[in-house]
């Protein structure tokens, strides 16, 4: 499959907002800058909601420990850019997801 | 004040879990459970529903079932056979008004049982995705129920429309060393994050393990595990010991 990273971003861009306005979270300007937790007011679970949903719309199973992992260490938070870069990057590693539905 | 709800999900997955989990809060420390409308397990509810009034939730399903309206009304939650996909991470681009309605119908089931909710939550959490999320608000809405928080923004949003069922779930001990001590642990760490103030809900999952259940699950022994901890009642000596109060509903 074909994808460009413009398209990963447009797609994460819209899964991000659907929470923002799911949570009455204050409206962000999303910009590859933009840190989840501290500026967006995620938790790390939300984080973890977040990548699922990520999963979900592009039907793959990425392998999201690695983005979580640094030195051995958990991170304490991720940029918007970071995610659009691994998931651009790792997009043909990831296992087929969701099963097509009809 | 420590509060504490301690909920077993699944009722009607089998007659096993069924029978355990009604032997877990009429003789144990289970408080509530929340039941399965999307199972062939109907049967099983209504015989094991009693005594059990006001401790009885929705499980509401996007997995592991057959949805209760026709195929063609839910497009985006079946498969080609018709069914729900088995596990959460098996759903793609889901459609929030497709379950809206069908989650509509299942509360409906539930009722037509004559079981009047105590609140709602979700089969394998499915609610924490966004387009699930909007349909349990609007049912939760719909039927003033409380509903299962999964994060602390999740919990902020449902407590502004007050529907919080608990402060914080505890999903993470399920299966993992069922013992008095480590599960007290878990509980003490979980009420330390909402500083010894308010209510956590523990999600577990007792029951008597049969060959419907070996057919349909990896979760097994566990739940004869949990079932005979929640039966225990060295724990109910030790929630008191610390000061956790147990309680059914949040609201």
């Amino acid at each position: 499959m074909e994808i460009t990273k413009a398209e990963i971003r447009e797609a994460i861009k819209e899964i991000l907002n659907e929470m923002v306005e799911m949570y009455d979270l204050p409206a962000t300007e999303i910009t590859d800058e933009l840190l989840l937790i501290k500026t967006l007011g995620f938790s790390s679970v939300d984080i973890m909601h977040m990548l699922a949903s990520v999963d979900m719309r592009f039907e793959r199973h990425l392998p999201y420990d690695k983005i979580m992992l640094k030195n051995d260490e958990y991170v304490t938070d991720l940029r918007f850019g970071e995610i659009v870069s691994f998931v651009y990057e790792n997009f043909d590693f990831g296992s087929t997801g969701p099963k097509k539905m009809s | 004040m420590k509060r504490l709800i301690i909920n077993a999900d699944d009722f009607g997955l089998t007659e096993g879990v069924t029978k355990g989990i009604s032997e877990s809060i009429l003789k144990g420390i289970v408080t509530r459970t929340s039941a399965m409308m999307c199972t062939s397990g109907l049967e099983w509810i209504k015989k094991y529903a009693n005594g059990l009034d006001g401790k009885i939730g929705l499980h509401l399903q996007l997995t592991d079932g057959k949805p209760l309206l026709p195929k063609e009304e839910v497009l985006s939650l079946v498969n080609s056979e018709g069914n729900f996909p088995v596990k959460s991470k098996q759903l793609a681009n889901v459609n929030s008004e497709e379950i809206e309605k069908e989650w509509n119908a299942q509360m409906t089931a539930l009722l037509d049982l004559g079981i009047t909710p105590s609140h709602i939550d979700t089969h394998h959490n499915v609610h924490r995705f966004p387009k699930a999320f909007k349909a349990y608000c609007a049912i939760a809405v719909k039927y003033k129920l409380p509903a299962r928080a999964l994060s602390p923004n999740m919990a902020k949003k449902l407590d502004s429309m007050g529907l919080l069922g608990s402060d914080y779930c505890l999903e993470e001990w399920c299966g993992e060393n069922v013992t008095n001590t480590n599960l007290i642990n878990h509980m003490l760490n979980a009420f330390q994050s909402i500083e010894n103030n308010g209510t956590i809900e523990l999600m577990c999952h007792p029951g008597y393990v049969d060959q419907n259940l070996e057919l349909r699950s990896h979760y097994l022994e566990s739940r004869e595990k949990e079932l005979a901890l929640f039966l225990d009642p060295q724990l109910k000596s030790l929630l008191a010991k610390h000061k956790i109060e147990l309680i059914e509903n949040n609201m």
